[in-house]
């Protein structure tokens, strides 16, 4: 048993279920509150309440005179938000004030009586795209989830990747691995971050107002998450601070102490390092010139695979991330020596990195031929974009 | 940018226009030019074109009477004015010198 309503339509009373009466007088509330600078505001409400009450008439008949909460739903998704009839869309995307409002009674209203009202709010997913990405549309489904332009998302993507010395690209790849594909229209839809309705994707000349507003509620989350990040960063940078004060130079040894001055790690630990690190800084050096004059690697001929510049940052990659876990093999042996609670932490975030690594890894072995797939179209990609037309080399994009 | 997001408000640009040629074909009530777009990319809601029309009627491009329907209250049946008409006649030209631009300009 549901409670019935009555409510009067441009001068005919109908009968509707309490909770679609709330919703149908959510909606000209709205319709009322929006048009109030027009001047014609009470014809156009008679108008659009005789529009509703036709629309009524089709779902009730001699033996239905109760229309239900449903059927109100799916006469006001029909009816669309009311706007203002500027004509110039230019004064919509400047956002005037009465336009920059979202309509809350007409989405209210949807949203309660409909039982696709969570649709009707547009809520954003991240999904991958890969309709028009370069490998497997992680920075496609990025900047559609972001609102940016793809290409900032990929050059910034690479700029990450070789800076923080291969987690990047780490990051890449287990983005691949956990972000799903946006296969439906729906799920597109989400991945953008619009509103899916039948309403949405025939009325767009109402489209861009959603959108706008779903932009600006989206900024706003932006700059929250911005500042977070920032203070998270800044807590970071003190920590690091405290950290690498921690291990002060030990208190002078006593007069007559033979020992090493500068021995502030493990025994033999920092020739070993200094080493390590100008033999991997050769070894890059080797692989940088091989890489720029398209060298054959171990035999391979990788130039005729993929194009120059992805065996460069491949090779700065790689020795960006070897050369960051010796550096932090080194710091926390040196810091160890002084604090092991800090060598544990290094060592569990070593463990963690290498077990990380590990399952990556173990991903790849498990499911090669889903990898396998990715890997024959991303070379397919690189191909198509950069392979055959030498005269374009010039300005060729950077992408992932 | 995806060019499908510029789509929005070329659409939104371009409905008055269409409205016009709608009305201009035949005398038309609100559901039937609803019913003339719903199936083109211009497909519009009550709410949308209520408003719209009003804005028109003020602006002096459209007017309507009251006919009899068979069934239900009577409907507002739209036509254009003398100025509704030379703005169609106007708007047509100049989408044909847009179109000719288009065509011209390029590959």
């Amino acid at each position: 048993m549901r409670t019935v309503s009555s409510i009067s339509l441009n001068g005919n009373a109908w009968q509707i279920e309490a909770e679609g009466c709330e919703a149908l007088a959510a909606y000209l509330k709205s319709a009322e509150s929006r048009l109030t600078a027009d001047p014609d505001r009470i014809e156009i409400l008679a108008d659009l309440e005789q529009a509703i009450a036709d629309k009524l008439a089709r779902y009730v008949s001699a033996h239905k005179n109760v229309v239900t909460a449903e059927e109100i739903a799916l006469v006001l998704k029909e009816m669309g938000p009311v706007e203002i009839g500027e004509g110039e869309p230019a004064t919509h995307a400047a956002g005037g004030p009465s336009t920059a409002d979202p309509p809350p009674g007409a989405q209210a209203a949807a949203g309660t009586a409909a039982p696709c009202g969570s649709a009707a709010g547009g809520p954003r997913h991240l999904f991958r795209i890969r309709e028009g990405g370069m490998l497997g549309g992680v920075c496609n489904g990025l900047a559609a989830y972001f609102g940016l332009d793809v290409t900032l998302v990929r050059v910034l993507f690479v700029v990450f990747a070789v800076f923080t010395g291969g987690v990047g690209a780490t990051v890449y790849f287990v983005m691949l691995i956990v972000v799903p594909v946006a296969v439906t229209a729906e799920q597109m839809a989400a991945a953008h971050g619009k509103p899916f309705s039948a309403e949405e994707l025939i009325g767009r000349p109402q489209g861009p107002q959603s959108g706008f507003d779903a932009g600006q509620h989206w900024r706003q989350q932006w700059r929250d998450q911005r500042r977070m990040w920032r203070d998270q960063r800044r807590q970071w940078r003190r920590q690091r601070r405290a950290w690498s004060g921690a291990p002060t130079p030990p208190p002078p040894p006593p007069y007559g102490w033979h020992g090493a001055p500068y021995h502030y790690g493990a025994p033999g630990f920092g020739p070993v390092s200094a080493l390590l690190h100008v033999a991997l800084l050769i070894t890059f050096l080797v692989a940088l010139v091989g890489a720029v004059h398209g060298r054959p690697l171990m035999g391979w001929d990788w130039t005729a695979v993929v194009p120059h510049w992805v065996g460069i940052v491949a090779v700065c990659v790689i020795y960006g991330a070897l050369n960051q876990q010796l550096r932090m093999a080194r710091y926390y042996g040196h810091v160890g020596a002084y604090s092991p609670a800090h060598a544990l932490v290094g060592l569990i975030g070593s463990i963690v990195w290498l077990s990380l690594l590990l399952a990556f890894g173990w991903y790849v072995v498990h499911h090669w031929p889903e990898v396998q797939d990715f890997l024959q179209h991303a070379l397919q990609a690189l191909q198509s974009a950069f392979g055959n037309p030498p005269a374009d080399s010039g300005k060729t994009a950077i992408s992932l | 940018m995806a060019a499908n997001e510029k789509f929005g408000p070329m659409r939104k640009g371009l409905l008055e226009f269409l409205i016009l040629k709608v009305i201009a074909a035949d005398r038309v009530y609100v559901a039937d030019i609803l019913r003339k777009l719903a199936d083109t990319e211009f497909a519009t809601q009550e709410g949308t074109l209520y408003p719209l029309l009003s804005r028109m009627r003020r602006d002096g491009l459209v007017d309507y009477d009251w006919k009899e329907s068979d069934s239900g209250p009577p409907r507002k049946y739209y036509a254009l004015t003398a100025s509704g008409q030379a703005q169609l006649a106007e708007l047509i030209a100049y989408w044909r010198l847009i179109n000719k631009t288009i065509e011209d300009l390029g590959v």
